[in-house]
């Protein structure tokens, strides 16, 4: 298959003292081999549960209820290879064997801030080392000799000495360097990264991504890039998917959905964010209210509260709208498009498209 | 003729850096070096650099919540040129009247164990601004201005989300009314569609009270959406100035144009031909000979590496710090050709 990773129906839910957080609510996507999918949504979307629910690594209390996470079998590029069927991460146990194989080895994932995903009380290199040991069958000579390659690979000046350095000796982009080592450490097929620039500074940011961006063409892998920031997501997403309430709303090719966005709120979105380039501006258009808390269960289609084409009795009614293709490649979950009668007023298409395609 | 409502003047703060038992200095993080600047009445002037590059630093030395280094700072109310530096003791806490902060982060601002009513209250209290219902109506007129209801006033701050938190921090700011504003990075902590809501109310109360704003920021999309003039500082300097639109269209300095060129654009047409910039911040303790940004400068010469450059006026009212701005033919932010 085409892809890496299926992802159907997965739904995660945490069983609090104050009630049942329903954070990911029956989530489909597919990562294709050796491309970059972007999850984009504000706090509290679930993007960085539905990652977490992929190494099974949710925080205590949270629970894969439903769904499966389908991991394509390694194999090499030969077809007379067997088929090995895919393997269902969700059903593996979070403690188990089978996992812990899988992650680091197959699936690694970077974090937002280095400084608490890296230990504080081991040298990176002991860090990348671990890594390795763990998974390939190497002596601790070749692994060390290996995690300075992978400092060099990386970017990190003079890595013979820096592999013995520990994170608090090292600048922010360094830290995510090194954390960009460990994780890519055993070559995985597919790296989630978790908002990997969203602490640095803009000209280190530019230097992380472009890292990340030549590493996939060099090692071959999949990336899925979970941020807020629709401008890295432009940048680096080959698909994109918006998230809000623990729901993909809207599903298509960067060039679609920044282009042609159709979800209102993947609309209110990019009319939102100031652009470089736009002038000292009068008014920005803003989405109304804010994002609501986790308990709340809202009827219907969970953004109808903030919705500026909100239809009464429709939206709000029992059950939230479906992600249905509109055009092909590109889904919606909105009443607007699906459902039968199609309004005229979104016809227009692109009322936001700025920029070519 | 728009009067000028602070100057800074030559503006420096360095923080000793201690070491051993006898906390001897053994050198100086040099956070804000020399700086200069100008607010009009009515303006805002956003302040823009990476972490460490002393916007926070200069934004506390005007509130005097630091002491300066060297310097000097004045603020004109009704026709007077007030030495702010000269104040001491009870005239600077009055005169802070005249001075508020916004701060980053809605969550650690607030008090969590005051409500929504005290938290707005205390300027007013601890500036005697009148009897309890004169405090009270106050407090209920500043919460409505800032776009909240006043039902909340009895809820604590865990109860309200970010952006409804960054209000009430506003409301509280604005309680004393105050002249100039100094917003510290104010929606960088924010959701992206709660972000544009307090630009718009930033914006809003601007027009409504006379505000005149210091916008601190890092995130350049958003300074050039709210500024007048923007200052860009690098290494505790600043390193170009100007009004927002000859900046943004024809920077003069290379640092403001890297920076412009490493910010992700929201259009994956524009496939990106980025400049990255190599290395990292400048270390303030320890600043490279002549220009701090020339190991990092594509347009470095020797000249650069020797001779640091003063702040000077390229064109009219347009200043920038590089030896070559007048050579140099640097890219500008792209015209966004507004659709629809």
């Amino acid at each position: 298959m085409d892809n890496l990773l299926e992802i159907r129906n997965l739904a995660v839910q945490f069983d609090t003292k104050e009630g049942m957080v329903h954070a990911v609510n029956g989530v489909d996507f597919d990562v294709r081999m050796n491309r970059t999918l972007g999850l984009v949504g504000e706090s509290g979307c679930g993007k960085s549960i539905t990652a977490r629910a992929i190494l099974q690594i949710l925080p205590p209390r949270g629970k894969i209820v439903s769904g499966e996470i389908l991991l394509a079998p390694r194999n090499g590029s030969a077809h007379d290879v067997p088929r090995v069927r895919p393997l269902d991460l969700a059903k593996l146990n979070p403690r188990g064997k089978a996992i812990r194989r899988i992650r680091g080895a197959d699936i690694s994932m970077i974090f937002q801030e280095p400084m608490t995903s890296l230990s504080p009380v081991h040298t990176v290199g002991n860090q990348i080392i671990e890594a390795i040991l763990l998974h390939q069958d190497k002596s601790k000579r070749e692994a060390r000799d290996q995690a300075i390659e992978m400092l060099r690979l990386v970017g990190v000046p003079m890595p013979e000495r820096r592999v013995d350095a520990y994170p608090y000796e090292l600048s922010g982009g360094l830290r995510q360097r090194c954390m960009i080592a460990v994780a890519l450490s055993c070559h995985p097929r597919l790296l989630i990264a978790d908002e990997p620039s969203t602490a640095l500074d803009v000209t280190i940011q530019a230097q992380i991504l472009n890292l990340i961006e030549r590493l996939q063409r060099e090692l071959g892998m999949s990336v899925m890039m979970i941020t807020h920031d629709l401008g890295v997501i432009a940048e680096t997403a080959d698909e994109v998917a918006v998230m809000y309430l623990g729901r993909i709303v809207e599903f298509g090719t960067a060039a679609m959905i920044f282009n042609e966005p159709r979800h209102p709120y993947t609309r209110g979105l990019l009319e939102s964010v100031p652009r470089i380039g736009q002038g000292h501006g009068e008014r920005l258009v803003s989405i109304r209210g804010s994002v609501p808390d986790s308990f709340t269960r809202l009827a219907g289609c969970p953004f109808h509260p903030r919705c500026d084409r909100f239809m009464k009795g429709t939206c709000d009614g029992a059950a939230p709208p479906p992600l249905e293709e509109v055009a092909p490649g590109h889904k919606v979950a909105c009443f607007l498009y699906t459902g039968g009668a199609r309004p005229s007023a979104p016809a227009d298409g692109t009322p936001n498209a700025k920029g070519g395609a | 003729m728009t009067q000028p409502l602070l100057e800074v003047s030559n503006l420096t703060k360095h923080f000793p850096i201690q070491a051993g038992f006898l906390k001897r200095v053994v050198g100086h993080i040099k956070a804000v070096e020399d700086v200069s600047f100008v607010i009009n009445e009515g303006e805002t002037l956003g302040l823009v650099g990476e972490s460490g590059c002393g916007k926070t630093t200069t934004g506390r030395l005007i509130l005097r919540l630091l002491d300066r280094t060297a310097g000097d700072l004045f603020f004109r109310l009704d026709g007077r040129r007030v030495d702010l530096c000269s104040l001491k003791g009870e005239a600077l806490r009055r005169f802070r009247t005249h001075m508020q902060l916004i701060f980053q982060d809605p969550f650690s601002s607030l008090n969590p164990r005051m409500t929504v009513r005290d938290i707005i209250a205390e300027p007013l209290r601890a500036l005697e601004f009148g009897n309890r219902k004169a405090i009270d109506e106050r407090v209920a007129w500043l919460v409505e201005a800032v776009g909240l209801k006043s039902e909340f006033l009895q809820r604590y701050p865990h109860a309200f989300s970010g952006g409804q938190r960054q209000r009430i921090g506003i409301a509280r700011a604005l309680a004393l009314n105050p002249k100039l504003i100094i917003c510290d990075e104010p929606v960088s902590a924010l959701d992206v569609s709660v972000q544009a809501q307090i630009l718009n109310l930033l914006q809003d109360l601007q027009k409504e009270f006379a505000l005149t704003y210091l916008f601190i920021a890092h995130d350049l999309a958003v300074v050039e959406h709210i500024s007048d003039r923007v200052a860009v500082m690098y290494a505790g300097r600043i390193v170009e100035m100007a009004e927002t639109s000859a900046l943004f269209r024809h920077p003069r300095h290379p640092y403001t144009e890297a920076l412009m060129e490493a910010v992700p654009e929201p259009s994956p047409g524009a496939k990106r031909e980025r400049i990255v910039l190599p290395g990292e911040v400048a270390d303030p303790s320890n600043l490279p000979p002549g220009c701090a940004f020339h190991p990092r400068c594509r347009y470095c010469q020797d000249r650069c590496k020797q001779d640091m450059p003063q702040l000077r006026e390229i064109d009219d009212g347009h200043l920038a710090a590089c030896h070559f701005a007048e050579k140099l033919d640097l890219k500008g932010a792209s015209v966004v050709i507004e659709a629809g």
